[in-house]
């Protein structure tokens, strides 16, 4: 019963990654950016949500501004990242998205202070199954964070729309000869990723705090996420989301006596297992190998 | 002109009391033709930041008198560098790390010293033969960790069979949680820092509805009845280890004033509001008396006894003053004084 409790613990946690991971690939898809401002847009718009609550506006409302915060972001984002999508600089672009998401950050910690916040401060409902037991927040997440990636994958793979963005992701100059807006598909996918970016940032800040800095860390592991898995691969990277978060996880609840790992040791885990990963399969999980082109 | 360095988990508040505080110490400096301002760096609760902001009080703005820092990690950070220089004085009103004491003859704290109260948390866990601790990775946290171990060693009877640290600022405790109830211990020590973390951590034991065999122990962190309100069931009968209750009432009336005008200083408590006042009171007063000299300031305050809202505060040969430690127990949702 305790490694089913750590592992349903844990997926909560992979689950959190994985929805952060997805928007990342999308967004690295149709640009060739990492846009790790994700999760500050993750804070943000959790942020704009807890703004609504604690000034009683009604829920609707409070989400509805959560998801105009998301969709501003987004416009930021893509206005400060297309011109180095369009010139495929992809190094300008990470640094331009970090440096969006640490000044995002920081306006936040100016506007609502740098102490953690409670969205529901009360102890939070919870399902029971016998001795098993998982937060209703957390419950959403996974189920809404699997069924929101499968909708991913399905989009990507089986409809003409996930067709146009393989074809921008291919070669989006061959593309615009296709009459296809390269720049509409990536606006569209950076107000998606945003949206789902700000979707778990919401969801996380429920079932712990929301800090300034919630994104940070699922950014991060979801970037590791996204280069185990393979960058040109949504199934690896989601299979990749789920290795680098619940191993961690799954190893320091489950270890004791002599080989007893605290917390800290997660973010170590989550870089060795990373290296192994990456030597093992440098082109990402489920990627195959190409051929070099002399 | 003594400036203060402080500001995040605490520092906000801190600087709710010392704006109002200022106030109030200006009026009395204005009489000799004196006024006292404050200028604010964020050390962040680390060593690093805290260095950084010291240079820049020190070497860019002239500084002379730091009041902070505000948690042990930035006092652990800055006291080296006072150590072989005549022209800083750092004195904190809430480090309380044993570690600071002897550290650097001009660098001192208002705070109890954890020292006590790990010793005392020790003792009183010692009745158990099963105990936990469920520590915040940071050097207060840490500080009081060690003393309680070392402390524990004394007491063959009590084992400790789970020793969990988290980062700090981590938000996520259920995997802890869930090893920490595997072990089955009969006595928990959490050491968390204060506000949202110390709140997160029994909102998430609370989760766990049918764990409920165990004793909580606990200090300064839990001692705020709004950390306590948010699962009233878990730290029901929880024993807080702190200072001893505040009673003066010129006091009790100040701290009132300061949260209707500035709002709330829950997580500061009233010990460390009442000594966020006292350095303030102390340091202008000898600056007045004695001039912005901080080697005779720093040998003024070494040597001499003085009446402050904490009571009677005198170091002696040591950076800490010497401040008794009470046992509190919480009882109706509220901590009470045991005698």
């Amino acid at each position: 019963m305790f490694f089913w409790q750590i592992l349903l613990n844990s997926l909560v946690i992979g689950t959190q990654v994985l929805l952060l991971a997805v928007p990342l690939y999308l967004v690295y898809s149709v640009s060739k950016i990492y846009h790790l401002g994700l999760g500050a847009t993750a804070a943000a718009t959790a942020y704009a949500l807890y703004f609504g609550l604690t000034n009683d506006w009604p829920l609707g409302l409070s989400i509805g501004l959560a998801v105009i915060v998301a969709l501003a972001v987004a416009g930021i984002s893509y206005w400060l990242l297309e011109p180095f999508a369009r010139q495929k600089n992809s190094l300008y672009g990470l640094l331009t998205s970090f440096a969006l998401g640490l000044g995002l950050e920081a306006l936040l910690a100016i506007m609502f202070g740098t102490d953690g916040k409670f969205l529901i401060r009360q102890v939070l409902p919870t399902f029971q199954w016998g001795d098993l037991y998982i937060t209703q927040p957390g419950a959403w997440t996974i189920i809404v964070g699997v069924a929101l990636t499968v909708l991913a994958v399905a989009l990507v793979q089986k409809t003409p729309w996930g067709r146009t963005l393989r074809s921008v992701a291919e070669n989006s100059f061959v593309a615009s000869s296709l009459r296809i807006n390269s720049s509409l598909v990536r606006l569209v996918v950076l107000m998606g990723a945003s949206l789902l970016a700000g979707f778990v940032g919401i969801m996380t800040s429920l079932n712990t705090a929301l800090t300034p800095q919630i994104g940070f860390n699922l950014v991060l592991m979801a970037f590791v996420a996204l280069l185990v898995g393979g960058v040109s691969s949504l199934k690896g990277t989601v299979m990749a989301a789920y290795i680098v978060s619940l191993v961690p996880e799954l190893l320091v609840g489950l270890s004791s006596g002599f080989w007893d790992m605290s917390a800290n040791w997660k973010m170590l885990l989550v870089f060795i297992i990373a290296t192994i990963l990456l030597i093992w399969r440098p082109n990402g999980l489920l990627t195959k190998a190409q051929r070099a082109v002399d | 002109m003594p400036r203060l360095m402080a500001k995040k988990y605490y520092g906000q508040e801190i600087q709710k009391v010392t704006d109002y505080y200022l106030s109030e110490i200006n009026q009395r400096a204005a009489a000799l033709g004196k006024k006292f301002e404050v200028i604010y760096e964020d050390g962040k609760c680390t060593g690093n930041d805290s260095v950084s902001a010291f240079h820049k009080l020190v070497d860019v703005d002239g500084i002379k008198f730091i009041l902070g820092g505000s948690c042990s990690s930035e006092t652990l950070g800055i006291a080296p560098l006072t150590k072989d220089s005549n022209k800083v004085l750092v004195i904190s009103a809430l480090s309380s790390n044993p570690v600071i004491n002897g550290l650097s003859p001009f660098t001192y704290s208002f705070s109890y010293s954890d020292d006590t109260s790990g010793k005392i948390i020790a003792k009183q866990m010692s009745a158990y033969k099963k105990v936990a601790i469920i520590s915040e990775q940071n050097d207060f946290n840490i500080g009081i960790k060690k003393v309680w171990e070392d402390a524990l060693k004394q007491y063959p009877g009590a084992q400790v069979v789970a020793n969990e640290i988290f980062p700090k600022g981590a938000s996520d405790f259920r995997v802890i949680l869930e090893k920490v109830k595997k072990a089955q211990p009969e006595a928990i020590f959490l050491n968390p820092n204060p506000g949202v973390t110390a709140q997160n951590l029994i909102k998430q034991l609370a989760e766990i509805k049918d764990w409920t065999n165990y004793k909580l122990y606990s200090h300064y962190s839990y001692l705020a009845e709004d950390t306590l309100k948010v699962a009233p069931t878990v730290v029901e009968g929880m024993i807080i280890i702190d200072a001893p209750k505040l009673t003066d009432p010129g006091f009790l009336s100040l701290k009132q004033q300061i949260e209707a005008t500035k709002g709330t200083v829950a997580d500061l408590g009233d010990y460390y509001t009442a000594s966020t006042m006292d350095v303030m009171n102390v340091v202008t007063s000898l600056i007045t008396e004695l001039g912005e000299n901080p080697q005779a300031v720093r040998d003024a305050l070494a040597t001499r006894t003085f009446q402050g809202y904490i009571g009677s505060i005198h170091f002696g040969n040591n950076n800490f003053p010497d401040i008794a430690a009470a046992v509190y127990k919480v009882i109706n949702g509220k901590p009470e004084l045991q005698p």
